[in-house]
């Protein structure tokens, strides 16, 4: 049977002529129409300003925007306002646009990209958010500079956040990596990244790319992977930017606790072996400007999660131990929600466990687990609501360092026979 | 068929020059410094070239402060070289060959030794005096650039033995000539009428920009300059056509195209920005350097020519570059600091390609193909070496390797004696690189661009056609036609050490069978669809389009 291809003849066609090339800048597109033609313009500025020399390609692979977005990519003029830098181009600059091939999804983008890199023997491969309104040629030299100089093989960006700012990370996917992973990445999430061109081989080759896992959650499965395999890693600063909120609240909760377990049963035989904390050298100049905290409605928030919980009660009874439940109830009949960090730990840890288990779906699992989150989060928003930033932060680590304890937890939880 | 370029005034066009230094050419008095009548026994490698033209580098009596542009005696021979009669018997020989012999011209300045310049300086009432540029201060003509930055401080300098400054715009030891002083101009046309007259060719014209001087100006590329180049083509059409001037003007192509005059001034330039340029594109392994600099050389009148060329006895300049280009260049190609020179990299073509035979050959190929007549540096056809440990750019004026015996061929002389010594390394050592043992040899270099002259010289698409870029996708490749009238040759070239593809719109030439012009075979058809190219590393095809 003829397996379908990932990149299409008229991409093939394109690489064809491009050839060999040092770094391989991706822009996955959706409707960027706004943003996409001045993160265009960066990336050309970079190659022509700062890499002179390198052979480079700009790719940008769009899922099917109708805004305009390949046509504006296409048709940029990289003269306009930049007839200096140009000039000095010493080598013909690419510029390809293709709609990718296959199902629309941002893995089906990168897995494009990942394939057009190792065609073209890329040694650099980075991948830019085309929303990014703070990029420029900069930044983008900045993503480029420490893998091509093989500093690092996979670079990830760090955003100075607001304490309050973020709770699916700093609640959940943060803390988790940290504590299971053994790796302080600060954003596992992020959009943009940086790897090396034998990782993009690397990652190719893995069984991902068709799972459902990977339409959402293949940003933090590229993170653990690169830490599954022992790659050296860095982060790199980038500009705080308005976070994009395609899905609802409640979807994120899901997609992010599936992308966890499927990362978590693709690593296992790393993660468990892991006992230290790694920390990541950090890139590029922190400009220790804090956004403010959007403003959270954690009273309304708590009183849909205790209600979504009781309804759930009898089915948490098979996933989580009976403390922790215990625990759970015993907070949720207070007034306030006040879930303390190691009940909350465990939570998390049992829906892992218990996936491993297999006894509830996954999809199960992450239904119910949306609750449970929502109701942490507010105990979290409304604990922190009148506390300083520094003592909000300061949570924040402590939370850390409780998923990191109890680690133990995790790993016997999933190795119990059923 | 062969063309019979003998009485075409515009021979020119069509030539392949050949650029050598008498002195490191061939002795034949054993004094280890090459001479005419050595010269003389070589013309027949010279024509078997397949070569039209000899452009001799210096011949004149000098003081050698500046490798014989420093001339003392503008209608002599240097004795060194031989006699004015060896001269005349080497041009006739060279002409009975069909090899024509163009020599330089050193209008700017004189040596400080010649006699024109002894008597000037001698007293401020000598009727030469104003045949030099003199000044009681040093302060006219301020602001006009040093060229020589690394020697010399000022434009001017001062003559101890008449009390007065007089005005060079290269080494202090070459006092300008004064081309306001009509007698000057006089006896210049009488030096040129002189070498006319024994039969030379035309004249290699050095350092033209600066003849002239005016106050407030940059002193170079003035319009009296342009009238007195006029004027002396005028004369020389009146009284020797199809004669040629070349002029040496290290400048962008829009600036020496005003040196073309209405093709009324110079016949040929040199276009030094391409030469770099070639160079980058190959070691980029992407065209787009060289379509740039062509496409930005203006047309210039149909009778002139450019001159291109890959390497000479100079460095390769990197003046007329970027300083990102200039940095790349020297990083590429001159790692070894002794390689570098003023703004400029001091070696032959076949180091410069690591010894590679197929960079060699592509890099003659684009020298034959692209627009202008190309000029050839002796001792290049065999892939000569250089000599980076002599000093100033003498590591590419080494003795010609004839053969692997006593001082290569060259000269009967004791080794030590040689006015330079032999490349004697083992890659590119005349025990290995030489005339003698290439010429046995099938496939050597010499034999293969025997045949790449060869090729080129069957038609005259290459010296006379247009030139259009096809610009595939592929900026590896580079593809070019060239059209003269009804006849197209196809070129293309890949600048990469990987075998390459490329889709080539020959839309417009629908119809055409390309015909390989070095082996004969015959490609399909030129349709409306793209053609596709599969190419060699470092490969390139000429292609001679029939409609048929």
């Amino acid at each position: 049977m003829e397996n379908e291809s990932i990149l299409s003849d008229v991409l093939l066609k394109q690489l064809m002529a491009v050839g060999q090339v040092d770094v391989l800048v991706g822009l996955p597109t959706l409707n960027n129409a706004a943003t996409v033609a001045n993160v265009a313009q960066a990336i050309h500025v970079s190659f022509t300003r700062d890499l002179p020399r390198l052979r480079t390609v700009m790719i940008n692979s769009d899922a099917g925007s109708i805004d305009g977005t390949p046509e504006l990519i296409r048709d940029a003029s990289f003269l306009q306002g930049d007839v200096v830098q140009t000039s000095y181009s010493l080598r013909t600059t690419h510029r390809v646009v293709t709609p990718y091939h296959g199902l629309p999804g941002k893995n089906t983008a990168l897995q494009a990209l990942f394939a057009a890199a190792e065609l073209t023997q890329a040694n650099t491969l980075v991948v830019i958010d085309p929303a990014g309104p703070a990029t420029t040629a900069d930044r983008v030299t900045e993503l480029i500079t420490p893998i091509w100089r093989s500093e690092v093989e996979f670079l990830t960006p760090r955003y100075r956040r607001h304490p309050r700012d973020g709770a699916l990370i700093t609640q959940l996917v943060r803390p988790l990596v940290r504590g299971v992973y053994g790796v302080e990445i600060d954003e596992p999430l992020g959009a943009e990244f940086a790897c090396s061109g034998r990782f993009a081989t690397h990652c190719l080759e893995q069984d991902i790319w068709s799972q459902d896992a990977a339409t959402f959650a293949i940003d933090l499965w590229l993170r653990t992977e690169a830490i599954a395999n022992n790659l050296q890693i860095g982060q790199i600063w980038r500009p705080a930017t308005a976070a994009a909120a395609p899905t609802t609240l409640r979807q994120a909760v899901r997609q992010v606790l599936l992308s966890l377990i499927v990362a978590l049963h693709a690593h296992e035989s790393f993660w468990r072996r892991t006992n230290e904390v790694t920390r990541l050298h950090t890139w590029g100049d922190d400009h220790k400007k804090c956004p403010s905290a959007s403003e959270w409605d954690f009273v309304t928030l708590a009183n849909q999660a205790r209600g979504d919980i009781l309804e759930i009660q009898p089915l948490l009874e098979g996933i989580l131990d009976p403390p922790v439940l215990s625990g759970l109830m015993d907070d949720l009949n207070t007034g306030d929600p006040r879930l303390d960090d190691e009940v909350w730990v465990r939570i998390v840890y049992d829906f892992l466990d218990a996936s491993n288990r297999g006894s509830t779906g996954v999809d199960h699992l992450a239904d119910m687990f949306v609750p449970l989150y929502m109701w942490r989060a507010a105990r979290f928003m409304s604990l922190t609501a009148h506390e300083t930033d520094d003592a909000a932060q300061k949570r924040l680590n402590t939370l850390c360092d409780a998923f990191q304890r109890l680690k133990p937890a995790l790993v016997d939880g999933w190795t119990v026979e059923v | 068929m062969p063309m019979d370029r003998s009485a075409d005034p515009l021979w020119y066009k069509d030539a392949v020059f050949y650029q050598l230094h008498v002195k490191s050419f061939a002795d034949s008095n054993d004094d280890g410094i090459g001479d005419f009548p050595g010269l003389t026994t070589k013309l027949d490698h010279l024509s078997s070239l397949g070569v039209d033209c000899l452009w001799l580098q210096p011949i004149y009596p000098s003081p050698f402060k500046d490798d014989g542009y420093d001339i003392s005696d503008y209608t002599n021979i240097h004795p060194s070289y031989g006699t004015l009669r060896d001269f005349e018997r080497f041009l006739e020989r060279a002409h009975a060959r069909g090899l024509r012999v163009i020599i330089e011209l050193v209008l700017n300045h004189t040596s400080d030794q010649h006699a024109w310049f002894v008597e000037a300086r001698s007293s401020r009432d000598n009727p030469r005096r104003d045949w030099y540029v003199w000044s009681d201060t040093d302060d006219r003509y301020r602001g006009v650039r040093i060229i020589f930055i690394d020697t010399e401080l000022s434009n001017w300098a001062w003559d101890p033995v008449s009390k007065a400054y007089y005005w060079h715009r290269f080494f202090s030891h070459q006092p300008d000539l004064n081309f306001d002083n009509l007698a000057v101009r006089e006896e210049v046309w009488n030096v040129m009428k002189f070498w006319l007259d024994l039969g030379v060719d035309g004249f290699r014209v050095d350092a033209v920009p600066y003849l002239v001087e005016r106050e407030g100006t940059s002193c170079e590329n003035l319009p009296e300059t342009h009238a007195v180049l006029k004027e002396l083509r005028a004369k020389l059409d009146a009284h020797f056509p199809g004669k040629v001037l070349l002029a040496e003007a290290n400048m962008w192509p829009e600036d020496v195209r005003p040196y073309f005059g209405n093709g009324d001034e110079f016949h040929m330039s040199f276009h030094f920005p391409i030469m770099p340029r070639i160079f980058m594109a190959l070691r980029l392994e992407d065209r787009k350097p060289l379509i740039d600099i062509i496409e930005r050389t203006p047309s210039i009148p149909d009778s002139c020519q450019w001159a291109i060329f890959l390497r000479n006895h100079d460095e390769l300049t990197l003046e007329m570059v970027t300083e990102i280009e200039r940095q790349y260049m020297w990083d590429e190609y001159a790692k070894d600091p002794r390689a570098r020179i003023n703004l400029g990299i001091r070696r032959r073509l076949a180091p410069l390609m690591e010894g590679d035979r197929r960079r060699i050959q592509l890099m003659s190929s684009l020298l034959m193909s692209l627009p202008g007549s190309p000029i050839m540096y002796y001792g290049d056809e065999i892939g000569m070496g250089d000599n980076m440990y002599l000093g100033d750019r003498n590591s590419v004026r080494t003795p010609m390797q004839w053969t692997s015996g006593v001082n290569a061929g060259f000269s009967n002389a004791d080794p030590e004696r040689l006015w330079l010594p032999l490349v004697s390394n083992a890659l590119y050592g005349f025990q290995a690189v030489n005339v003698e043992s290439q010429q046995r040899n099938p496939t050597s270099l010499l034999n293969w661009t025997r045949r790449l002259i060869e090729v080129r010289r069957s038609t005259r698409v290459f010296g006379r056609g247009t030139i259009q870029f096809l610009k595939p996708a592929n900026h590896r490749v580079l593809a070019f036609t060239r059209t003269l009238g009804r006849e197209s040759v196809l070129v293309v070239c890949n600048l990469a050490g990987t075998a390459q593809v490329a889709e080539l719109d020959l839309s417009s030439l629908s119809g055409a069978i390309p015909i390989e012009m070095f082996g004969g075979s015959i490609f399909p058809r030129i349709s409306q669809q793209p053609y596709p190219m599969m190419i060699g590393p470092y490969d390139f095809y000429w292609f001679r389009l029939r409609w048929l």
